[in-house]
């Protein structure tokens, strides 16, 4: 069973392990070679040929031998390698009783239980499990996925005696619950065990970093680094452990370790971010811009880099200059000051009106700040100086469509790209004519997209969502069930057309067929648990009750999660945001396990309240002293889900 | 494209707009028999509200504050309160913030003449105290054949029962009603014997969680002060009441299981929907699933709107759920529920296939026009008599500067006009352009209610505008058809005979109706079931199906006079 996937690993090696593929190649390092196969898509090739007689070969062995567990747990790791977890679940269901015999089967079938977004239950499922510790760690998982923060490190607190192996993963799972204390106390008796464990000394290593033990973290990983010196995430762990342990002396080689990095890894924009930091630290002050500047274009989102490039600015050239602000409202923007950065860019734009850059982020800032109107004006403005600027265009279009003025919208897109057959123009064209419910020339478009890629999945998907949006009359309905049939064909595992076609069978009286697609749907995009209310009332109509009943309750669950984070992101996204309106918020998120976006929170709770002691001691409680590491990974979560899931 | 994108491009609704083009109806309706659409004349409403001698303006407490319970009252009623056969008329209302300028607006009374108009008996009545009060709910609580009355207020809420003299006698501080939380949010209620004892229980929706100190200050885009929406504020649990008799009431909503759904609700319909024998509860809420309670034999309930398909539409997301009723709108045996929802949204109508709700609001013609509108009474009625459940549709923004912010697209308005929909054969077809000025007025739409006031079988209207004047509407559609309207009289089921099923056959098509209080929102319409029978003269059978278990037949009987049926 060479193929056999590995449990679901955390984050935190997915970016080890990414990080180190770059600087290693394939069959590098050893990390690399313990991560589970990211999104294995059966492809129409010779390769899907193989996998369909693999799976043959597996469903006979299983039929065969209904009572041997290795032969279904390798047709069910098998399905579910090949995202297809509700068959997996059938299997499984069939031979119930053998699933409970063993730990690795019990393991098995709470996978498959999660990958169909039945978290609580794969938690429960292995919470049956006594005194192994495995089973705890994957439990504590699932709980933490599900947003049991609280329950999940309960679990991981009463852990006995875990093989290093496990004491990894529950480290890393605490580690993503941003528990680091926790973290360190289950990782550190593992590593006094193998000493040599690479994986062990960085979890272990970034977990003192995240609680501002600086020089034992140093003490970790220079070990480290001398055993993989072109792993760069190391480097970089060690080098920002180097500056931040306030051992000035070796500033200059935190520096070096930090410059090392970023050549090893050069679209990393934290290591840039962390690099600018110990040259400011060292007073090399231009060389910290360029760092700087190269992390923000890596990251425009992350708020410290805007602050600390406008510090710089400061330094290197006059506070007033255009960079400087820019720099600044940027930094408000991402703490969500809007208001602060029109403040910020205003002078700047009476200065120089005719600068792109202040006037594309004014109009962006007026926006955010309630004042639409404002927004347009400049950007209407700005437009007649520099009609080809397509930036100034596609800003001035988004802040029409805001201003819901859509008829100018399209006036501004046919001013700017007449006839174009450019496909971004003409989507954004199809869609503005819906929106001005201009029905038949929005459809003409998206045919007239279509048969510009006849052999692109999306077109044929975007025209049938056309058509069972905005048409009910039959005949439409059966085009658009034509159309998503074909974007299935040139792309089998397309989640959009699998939903849609699933509720289309649901809502004509073909259940049989509703299953089939919202299954799919669902274990190729778990978080689509809307799926679920469909499949459920399909499952409804065929008189399988259970499952009907375990799909509405999965949904139902959701939903109200659901409900509950959009009201109080509600609460603090229109301007009105309060202390106790962002606390709110931020004890949901670290109650769900949403950890990335309470720290922006947190620091937004800082930004507007920065005499705040709670908000300070809450953030370094949460997230440690140096909270970027958090975030690094919750962004590498973010990008990894994004690139999983895009159909 | 971003995952984000994709996912919300997915999980577009099906129904949220309408390009005009219209699928034909899954089932098609009966064609022949008595009650097939005959020949008919417009629908026709008549404002006679001043005519008939009501001067009522409802108060919605504001003070300049926008305190989010100002923007969704009130409600009112069509009751009998003296006996006399003639429906008398009951308007909610608002009253000043316990910190605010104060203001005498008690709620208001109006004793119908028998002669057209109407005279304010507010005070003689001993109801002419302000209450903030939101809606209303009428039932005989105590079996003595006196109508009583409830308000539902932001607070406690009051239980007037009727003296029988013309006097109503506030008996809250007995009866168990009024230990709730100082702003528990009561909306819309409904009487109903959920345990089948013959006592009429009480089950109130409740809105959010919201107290003056936790009003969200939302502002418009041009800065301005103006109401948030219920997507800022938790949802709270409903309520149920036991009644034990001899006044006293007893919360059973954590033992029956009404407790554990927790929602934002505005409408409420008691009916057998699954015609077990025990009555279920289709509550409609705001901005989160509406709830299907399933009555277990009067002792618990299991909420299954998700399962029955009724809690959200096609796209999986919750509406804006306000208004609610229910009606054989296909005259087939089938059940259909039909919610009022916010503007873009368009009504619901949830229709049984297969055991399942499913939305069709489309296929049944109430797109693309009920789209503009956001929703909030509504209720089926059969306006023109020719046996088919029409649809009324109460509607007003809840944002007074939406017209100015253009928040809707071009054309919304905080006023809006009414919307009526005649049904012919199951299908609906907006006929408010020709229904009269009345029906065209634009205003600000919350509770109504029908009755026939004047007794001649033609469903009138009370219309309640939020921070505006009642409206008394009068049906002047001049058809030839025929009618027939029933009174209950239960004996070992409640006195009002809520919760009973009422058969009517004639010409070979029967119809159903539910004597219930509750439907609409924040009102109590007619308690009588009254028919359409197009141009048959007589009714074939007639079916009573009381609560008790007890059925009534009568058989041939005339038309065109209201009945009373006695339980056995």
């Amino acid at each position: 069973m060479s193929e056999t996937p590995k449990r679901q690993r955390p984050l935190w090696l997915g970016f080890v392990g990414a990080v180190t593929a770059g600087a290693l190649g394939v069959g590098g390092f050893l990390l690399l070679s313990k991560q589970r196969p990211a999104n294995p898509v059966p492809r129409r090739t010779t390769a899907h040929e193989d996998a369909s007689a693999r799976e043959q070969s597996l469903r006979s062995a299983a039929q065969a031998a209904p009572s041997d567990p290795e032969a279904q747990l390798s047709l069910v790791r098998f399905l579910l390698q090949s995202r297809r977890a509700y068959e997996a679940l059938d299997v499984t269901r069939a031979a119930q009783r053998l699933f409970t015999e063993s730990l690795p089967l019990r393991l098995a079938h709470a996978d498959l239980l999660a990958a169909t977004g039945r978290l609580p239950e794969a938690a429960a499922e292995l919470g049956k499990v006594r005194d192994e510790p495995e089973a705890a760690v994957a439990a504590a998982g699932y709980l933490l996925r599900d947003g049991q923060r609280e329950a999940a490190l309960q679990r991981l607190r009463t852990l006995k005696d875990p093989r290093p192996e496990t004491a990894l993963l529950a480290a890393q799972t605490a580690l993503d619950a941003a528990a680091p204390e926790l973290a360190l106390e289950i990782v550190e008796p593992a590593l006094a065990v193998r000493r040599d464990d690479l994986e062990l000394r960085t979890t272990a290593g970034l977990a003192q970093l995240a609680l501002g033990r600086y020089p034992e973290a140093v003490n970790t990983l220079e070990p480290a680094v001398e055993r993989a010196p072109q792993v760069p995430v190391l480097r970089y762990y060690l080098g920002s452990a180097l500056r931040l342990s306030g051992n000035l002396k070796r500033l200059s080689e935190a520096e070096e370790h930090l410059r090392r990095a970023v050549e090893l890894a050069p679209r990393e924009g934290l290591f840039f971010y962390e690099l600018a930091l110990a040259r400011v630290q060292l007073r090399a002050w231009r060389e910290a811009r360029v760092a700087m500047e190269r992390c923000v274009e890596l990251m425009p989102e992350l708020p410290e880099a805007q602050r600390d490039l406008a510090r710089i600015y400061e330094r290197v050239s006059p506070p007033d200059t255009v960079g400087a602000g820019l720099a600044r409202a940027r930094h408000r923007l991402l703490l969500q000051d809007p208001r602060g950065a029109v403040a910020e860019l205003e002078p700047h734009h009476r200065k120089s009106p005719g600068e792109a850059k202040v006037v594309l982020l004014l109009a962006l800032a007026s926006h955010q700040a309630g004042n639409t109107d404002r927004s347009v004006v400049l950007l209407t403005r700005f437009r007649e100086r520099d009609p080809a600027n397509a930036e100034v265009v596609r800003e001035l279009l988004r802040a029409q469509r805001a201003a819901k003025s859509y008829e100018a919208a399209l006036h501004t897109l046919e001013k700017a790209a007449p006839d174009t057959g450019d496909t971004e123009i003409l989507k954004e064209k199809s869609e503005l004519l819906q929106t001005v419910q201009r029905y038949p020339e929005a459809e003409a478009v998206l045919v007239r997209l279509r048969d510009n890629e006849p052999e692109n999945a999306t077109r044929h998907f975007e025209l049938g969502l056309f058509l069972t949006l905005w048409s009910r009359r039959t005949d439409r309905m059966q085009a658009a069930e034509a159309a998503f049939r074909e974007a299935l064909r040139l792309q089998p595992d397309y989640v959009g057309p699998h939903y849609r076609l699933g509720l289309l069978c649901e809502s004509s009286g073909r259940p049989q067929e509703a299953v089939r697609h919202l299954r799919r749907a669902h274990e190729l995009a778990p978080e689509l648990w809307e799926a679920l209310r469909p499949l459920g009332r399909a499952y409804s109509r065929l008189g399988d009750t259970e499952r009907a009943n375990d799909c509405f309750a999965v949904f139902r669950r959701n939903q109200t999660r659901d409900e509950e984070r959009n009201r109080l992101e509600l609460l603090n996204t229109r301007g009105r945001a309060t202390p106790a309106s962002r606390r709110e918020l931020i004890r949901f998120y670290l109650a769900t396990g949403a950890v990335g976006p309470a720290l922006r929170e947190l620091e937004a709770l800082v930004h507007f309240d920065p005499t705040g002691r709670q908000s300070r001691a809450e953030l370094v409680r949460y997230f440690g002293r140096a909270r970027r590491f958090q975030r690094q990974f919750e962004e590498r979560l973010a990008s990894r889900s994004a690139g999983e899931r895009k159909p | 494209m971003t995952r984000k994108c994709v996912r919300l491009l997915l999980l577009l609704p099906l129904t949220a707009a309408w390009s005009g083009c219209r699928t034909a109806p899954r089932k098609v309706a009966p064609t022949s028999g008595a009650a097939a659409v005959s020949p008919t004349a417009p629908i026709r409403f008549e404002d006679v509200t001043a005519a008939a001698g009501i001067r009522f303006t409802h108060f919605t407490g504001a003070d300049g504050r926008y305190l989010l319970p100002e923007s969704i009252g009130g409600g009112g009623a069509f009751l009998d309160y003296d006996a006399d056969g003639h429906l008398d008329l009951f308007l909610v209302n608002g009253a000043s913030w316990p910190d605010g300028p104060k203001r005498h607006t008690p709620p208001a009374l109006y004793r119908n003449r028998g002669d057209g108009t109407f005279e304010e008996v507010t005070k003689q009545a001993g109801l002419n105290h302000s209450l903030p009060g939101m809606g209303c709910a009428v039932g005989d609580f105590d079996n003595d054949g006196h109508d009583d009355l409830l308000v539902t207020c932001l607070g406690p809420n009051r239980l007037y029962r009727n003296l029988g003299n013309g006097r109503f006698q506030d008996v809250t501080a007995g009866s168990g009603l009024g230990t709730v939380p100082r702003w528990s949010w009561h909306t819309s209620a409904a009487w109903t014997d959920y345990d089948r004892d013959g006592l009429l229980d009480l089950f109130l929706c409740r809105y959010v969680s919201w107290s003056p100190e936790k009003d969200v200050p939302c502002r418009s885009k041009t800065g301005k002060r103006t109401y948030c929406g219920p997507e800022f504020y938790p949802g709270d649990r409903p309520v149920l009441y036991r009644n034990l008799g001899r006044g006293r009431f007893e919360d059973v909503s954590a033992r029956t299981g009404i407790a554990s759904a927790v929602g934002k609700g505005l409408g409420i319909v008691p009916v057998d929907e699954n015609e077990d024998g025990w009555v279920d509860l289709a509550v409609a809420n705001d901005m989160t699933p509406n709830f299907l309670f399933r009555n277990e034999a009067g002792k618990r309930f299991v909420e299954v709107g998700q399962e029955s398909g009724l809690a959200v539409g096609e796209s999986g997301r919750p509406r804006a759920g306000m208004g609610i009723d229910i009606a054989d709108t296909r005259n087939d045996g089938r059940l259909s529920v039909a919610i009022g929802n916010f503007a873009n949204e368009g009504l619901a109508l949830f229709s049984q296939e297969g055991g399942l709700y499913s939305d069709q609001a489309g296929p049944a013609g109430l797109l693309p026009e009920s789209l503009s509108r956001l929703t909030f009474g509504l209720m089926f009625l059969d306006a023109d008599r020719d046996g088919w459940q029409d649809l009324f549709a109460f509607n007003g923004h809840v944002n007074p500067l939406v017209a100015e912010e253009g928040e809707e697209g071009e054309g919304a308005t905080y006023r809006q006009s009414p919307l009526l929909f005649r049904n012919s054969r199951g299908q609906y077809t907006n006929v408010s352009a020709t229904a009269g000025p009345a029906i065209q007025q634009p205003q600000v739409g919350r509770g109504c209610a029908w009755g026939d006031f004047d007794n001649n079988g033609h469903p009138d209207l009370l219309l309640c505008e939020n921070g505006g004047p009642a409206r008394l509407l009068r049906n002047t559609t001049d058809d030839a058809h025929h009618w027939l309207g029933i009174q209950l009289q239960g004996r070992s089921s409640n006195r009002n005979g809520y919760g009973a099923e009422v058969r009517l056959t004639a010409g070979g098509v029967t119809q159903r109706r539910w004597v219930r209080s509750g439907a609409s929102y924040l009102s109590h319409s007619d308690s009588r079931a009254l028919f359409g029978l197009g141009p048959q003269a007589s009714v074939d059978r007639l079916e009573v199906r009381w609560p008790s278990g007890k059925t009534t037949v009568q058989e041939g009987i005339a038309a065109d006079r209201y009945l009373q049926v006695r339980e056995p």
